[in-house]
């Protein structure tokens, strides 16, 4: 991060290279939508580097990466009307994880549970269960304390099991 | 057999990803090289901040030294000096600290200062009273706004270079409000308490408020915290 900072390529490319596809994931589960997932992690890397100036060293990249992410959601978000399902009307592909059994019924209808779920509590529940950051680090992405995203989360996964009844036990 | 625990994992990590190949991938960094190879150097900042408190400074105490100083109203020459360094420390501090990246704590410490400032002011009014109308105060409340509005109007443009909250924004209009703040304790002659909090102190803070309003509608260039 340091040698990105002070503006070289190769460091920008391997931090790239390292949060793309994850930080993708990310803003598609938060869009709703493949094409704004796409434009958001462009926009997201682009003001990474234009803003590379507020990063405060030491500090961890990845909660300060998914912070420019939910922010350009967000903004995205205001300006467009969530999208329960892709582009086409459909829902994606997911990603195929060796050996994991797929359920595309639940993986729908855990997406709609999603979209209804406030932005706040979508927002924690995606950056603590898809992307594995902690609640410490969560906190720091959304200028928020950790009790208040513990809270956060802990609406939402109760939303999220409401509107999951009959679906998932 | 799964546990539903594991199954909503899964289907969690599932639902809604279409994976892209490495080549549409890397074709999602081409802004952000073209940006880093224009501006290899980063621009701290605290440079921003600096741009904020010359202007700052131009106008408040500009102001200040240009209009005509009244001890009126003061209840003493010593408070008249403290309120008039607190107004200073408010906007010198608070033109920087308003942009600091991280925690809350700087924007508290403005917003604290700002209270603090505002509370010696009215403690250490003199409370005299000149006679005029009461809606003749207007005048003092638009001559702050006046000399804050230049600032407050490139606050706003500063603010689009990172993804602003609003208490950013609040406290950032409330030290370019300072400076009007200033002007007008040194100037004006009325010293009762309802003047000084309803033409001195409130035009700043719905001022403050204002800004916050207008900068949601203005798009940031980058969306770092």
């Amino acid at each position: 991060m340091e040698r990105f900072l002070d503006g070289d390529a190769r460091a920008f490319d391997a931090l790239f290279s390292r949060h793309v596809s994850n930080l993708r994931g990310y803003l598609q589960r938060l869009s709703g939508s493949a094409a704004a997932a796409d434009d958001l992690t462009q926009v997201t890397f682009a003001s990474m580097v234009k803003g590379r100036g507020r990063f405060q060293r030491g500090a961890k990249v990845k909660p300060w990466l998914y912070a420019i992410a939910t922010n350009a959601a967000r903004d995205w978000r205001r300006r467009h009307k969530f999208e329960a399902v892709s582009d086409d009307g459909e829902l994606p592909e997911g990603e195929a994880e060796p050996g994991v059994e797929r359920d595309p019924g639940l993986e729908k209808a855990v997406k709609q549970a999603l979209a209804q779920l406030p932005e706040a509590q979508r927002e924690a529940i995606v950056l603590n269960r898809y992307e594995g950051l902690s609640f410490a680090e969560i906190a720091v992405t959304a200028g928020v304390t950790e009790s208040a995203v513990k809270v956060r989360a802990h609406r939402g996964y109760e939303r999220l099991r409401e509107l999951l009844k009959g679906v998932w036990p | 057999m799964k546990t539903p625990e594991e199954r909503l994992d899964a289907a969690v990590r599932g639902a809604g990803v279409a994976p892209r190949s490495d080549e549409a991938l890397q074709a999602l960094a081409r802004a952000a090289r073209e940006e880093l190879a224009a501006h290899p150097k980063p621009r701290p900042w605290w440079m921003d901040g600096l741009v904020l408190l010359g202007l700052n400074l131009v106008m408040g105490v500009g102001a200040a030294a240009a209009m005509s100083w009244s001890d009126l109203q003061h209840g003493s020459m010593t408070m008249r000096s403290v309120v008039a360094v607190a107004w200073l420390v408010v906007m010198a501090v608070g033109s920087v600290l308003w942009l600091r990246p991280g925690a809350m704590t700087a924007r508290l410490l403005v917003a604290g200062a700002f209270v603090l400032a505002s509370l010696l002011a009215i403690g250490g009014a003199s409370g005299f009273d000149p006679g005029a109308p009461f809606f003749m105060g207007l005048g003092c409340a638009f001559t702050e706004c006046g000399l804050a509005l230049i600032p407050v109007g490139v606050l706003l443009l500063l603010s689009t270079r990172f993804a602003a909250a609003p208490s950013h924004v609040f406290v950032g209009a409330l030290a370019a409000a300072s400076g009007g703040a200033l002007a007008l304790h040194l100037h004006c002659s009325n010293g009762t308490v309802a003047h000084v909090t309803l033409f001195h102190l409130l035009p700043a803070v719905m001022l403050a408020g204002l800004a916050v309003l207008v900068r949601r509608f203005i798009r940031p260039t980058s969306f770092v915290p």
